[in-house]
């Protein structure tokens, strides 16, 4: 098996430490291959990228670890290293989510890089000494099963817990409506519904690639972005992880008109995400 | 209607003391509650309009009460069902969603719109002509009219009219095709639109080729995995329902012929659409939240539903009464 390329970025702030401190508790294989990157910005000053490679080489001892910096706009930077070397998965620290009216500034590097990147994406924030629950979310759409497999397959390494969650938002215009809208997701699965034969798939793929912890399914109903949040707190998650809004051979209007609860998403939880 | 309307001008100003905008808003809420409908009644205020029955301001508040009667209708159906013991919910959400938003933005539509109708700038808008404009309904059922006003008294008709409008309109909606897809996973189309402002275009696009804000609604039930309507579309795409729903009274206004009533119902589009339009860009998350908090909290108990209904209900009674 090829050894997986990761990208982890530094702008020497406390928080693009917290990059490789969650890549670390991925628990990944020994022979994947750690490439740091720091980028100088021209309004920059005072960014030590060599004292942070370092920090973060310690953080990631027992890897093999490359450097990388460049001068310019730090997420064409990041992008341009992705498209030019092929990396498996780009990491990012993030101080926290945005509120009030920071949430109206979409110019943080994560969020431009999730807009523009097709490679998965870990942003990480609050990042625990032990990555214990993980929170997939998914669509209930084929498209979904790729991207669960994928995201189980970065986090097959640590024996975490995994809930899967499908939010159902749908709801009838004229009674009556059909009763399985509102089952659990043992229910949903037990009586081979849409949703239910969904995750039930989901769960296989997820054990596929390698996944080895609990895995408990979980349905909710509501808005979308609102039950994502709600399952967050109360599972106490700590990782999100949820497909990517921006795909390969799709228009930039298309991206426009289409729904981003993906970016949504990453600008309101708490937890670090990884889009997949 | 508006050869009837004249001799009911004092048993609507009198009798049923609708005399002010506030008692006009509670006449068109409680006439459109009562008939089910919005339209007729919205343009029964521009016939009353025309007739010089109401001012152009009594008549804005009667079209726009005939606005919150109108969604008034779509829980009623909603609410048979959760008689039925189905659940209260699931039935009533969709309805209660309807009702909440245009009763949240109608008191900013209705300052917004006296505003307007109380600006010069609505006068630099209005139609004017060099001689008087003759509705072609008037040169063909003119002389047929004034033959039957030899019969009957004037004020039959009034609802005489008021019955054929009902009739039309109700034809309207049979000669519509049913557009009801089956449910289809149609790959993209699902998430298409699902943005609030794209939602609330649509939603205003299709209502203006419909006329029927229902119908148009049930457009939404194939854009969804499991062909049904999402939350996160309802809102916004009511939004944009109620303003083009208002098409089918320009027409009606059009063909009095009435510059007034033109401008009237133009002005009632203009100010939802800027109440809407400023709501979806500034605190839609918000609003769609605390509305969705509401129709929970409501849902979950009948008497709460039942309460509600009946303050729905009463409120155009007290506007009467107060107006």
């Amino acid at each position: 098996m090829q050894a997986l390329k990761i990208l982890i970025c530094t702008d020497d702030s406390p928080a693009a430490e917290l990059a490789p401190l969650l890549v670390a508790g991925l628990k990944l294989p020994a022979q994947t291959e750690m490439t740091l990157i720091g980028v100088r910005e021209p309004r920059s000053q005072g960014m030590n990228l060599e004292a942070s490679f370092e920090r973060i080489a310690e953080i990631l001892a027992g890897y093999s670890i490359k450097t990388v910096i460049r001068q310019g706009n730090a997420a064409q930077q990041i992008i341009q290293e992705v498209q030019q070397e092929g990396y498996d998965l780009v990491a990012i620290g993030e101080k926290g989510r945005r509120r009030g009216a920071l949430r109206f500034h979409k110019g943080s590097v994560a969020v431009r890089l999730a807009h523009r990147l097709y490679t998965p994406l870990l942003i990480a924030r609050q990042v625990p000494h032990t990555l214990e629950k993980i929170l997939f979310s998914t669509s209930g759409e084929e498209i979904s099963l790729d991207n669960l497999a994928r995201g189980a397959s970065f986090v097959s390494y640590v024996s975490a817990e995994i809930i899967l969650l499908h939010v159902m938002s749908q709801v009838g215009l004229r009674p009556p409506h059909p009763d399985d809208l509102w089952y659990s997701a043992e229910v949903a699965i037990q009586r081979g519904t849409r949703e239910g034969r969904h995750l039930g798939a989901a769960m296989q793929r997820m054990r596929a690639v390698g996944l080895t912890g609990k895995i408990t399914p979980s349905m909710r109903n509501g808005l979308v972005l609102d039950e994502v949040k709600a399952e967050i707190h109360e599972r106490q998650a700590q990782l999100l992880v949820i497909g990517s809004h921006h795909q390969r051979n799709r228009s930039r209007i298309l991206e426009f008109l289409l729904e981003d609860v993906t970016g949504e998403l990453i600008m309101e939880v708490p937890c670090s995400v990884l889009v997949v | 209607m508006k050869e009837g309307a004249k001799p009911l001008e004092p048993m609507i100003r009198g009798t049923l003391s609708v005399d002010s905008p506030a008692s006009a808003l509670g006449f068109g809420w409680l006439g459109s509650s009562l008939a089910l409908s919005g339209s007729p009644v919205a343009a029964t205020a521009l016939s009353l309009l025309d007739a010089q029955v109401l001012s152009p301001q009594e008549s804005f508040a009667m079209v726009a009460g005939s606005r919150l009667g109108a969604a008034f209708v779509v829980l009623l159906v909603g609410f048979i069902y959760v008689i039925r013991g189905k659940q209260r919910d699931v039935s009533l959400s969709v309805g209660l969603l309807s009702l909440l938003v245009t009763q949240t933005i109608y008191p900013a539509v209705l300052a917004l719109g006296f505003l307007l109708l109380s600006t010069k700038w609505l006068h630099r808008v209005q139609v004017s002509a060099s001689q008087e404009m003759n509705s072609p309904f008037e040169i063909i059922f003119g002389p047929f009219i004034t033959q039957l006003q030899q019969i009957f008294p004037t004020w039959i008709f009034f609802p005489v009219g008021f019955l054929i409008i009902m009739g039309s309109l109700w034809l309207f909606d049979r000669v519509i095709p049913d557009i009801n897809l089956q449910e289809t996973e149609l790959g993209l189309v699902h998430h298409l639109l699902y943005r609030p402002v794209v939602t609330f275009a649509l939603g205003a696009g299709i209502t203006a080729i419909t006329m029927s804000v229902s119908v148009s609604l049930s457009l939404l039930v194939p854009l969804s995995v499991r062909g049904m309507v999402r939350r996160e579309n309802v809102i916004p795409y009511i939004l944009g329902a109620n303003i083009t729903t208002f098409v089918d009274t320009l027409v009606a206004a059009a063909l009095l012929s009435n510059p007034v009533a033109i401008s009237v119902v133009l002005v009632q589009m203009a100010s939802v659409m800027i109440v809407s339009l400023i709501l979806l860009l500034t605190s839609f998350r918000f609003y769609e939240r605390t509305l969705q908090k509401v129709v929970i909290f409501l849902g979950r108990r009948r008497r709460r539903i039942v309460a509600y209904i009946f303050l729905i209900l009463g409120i155009p009674f007290l506007l009467l009464w107060l107006g």
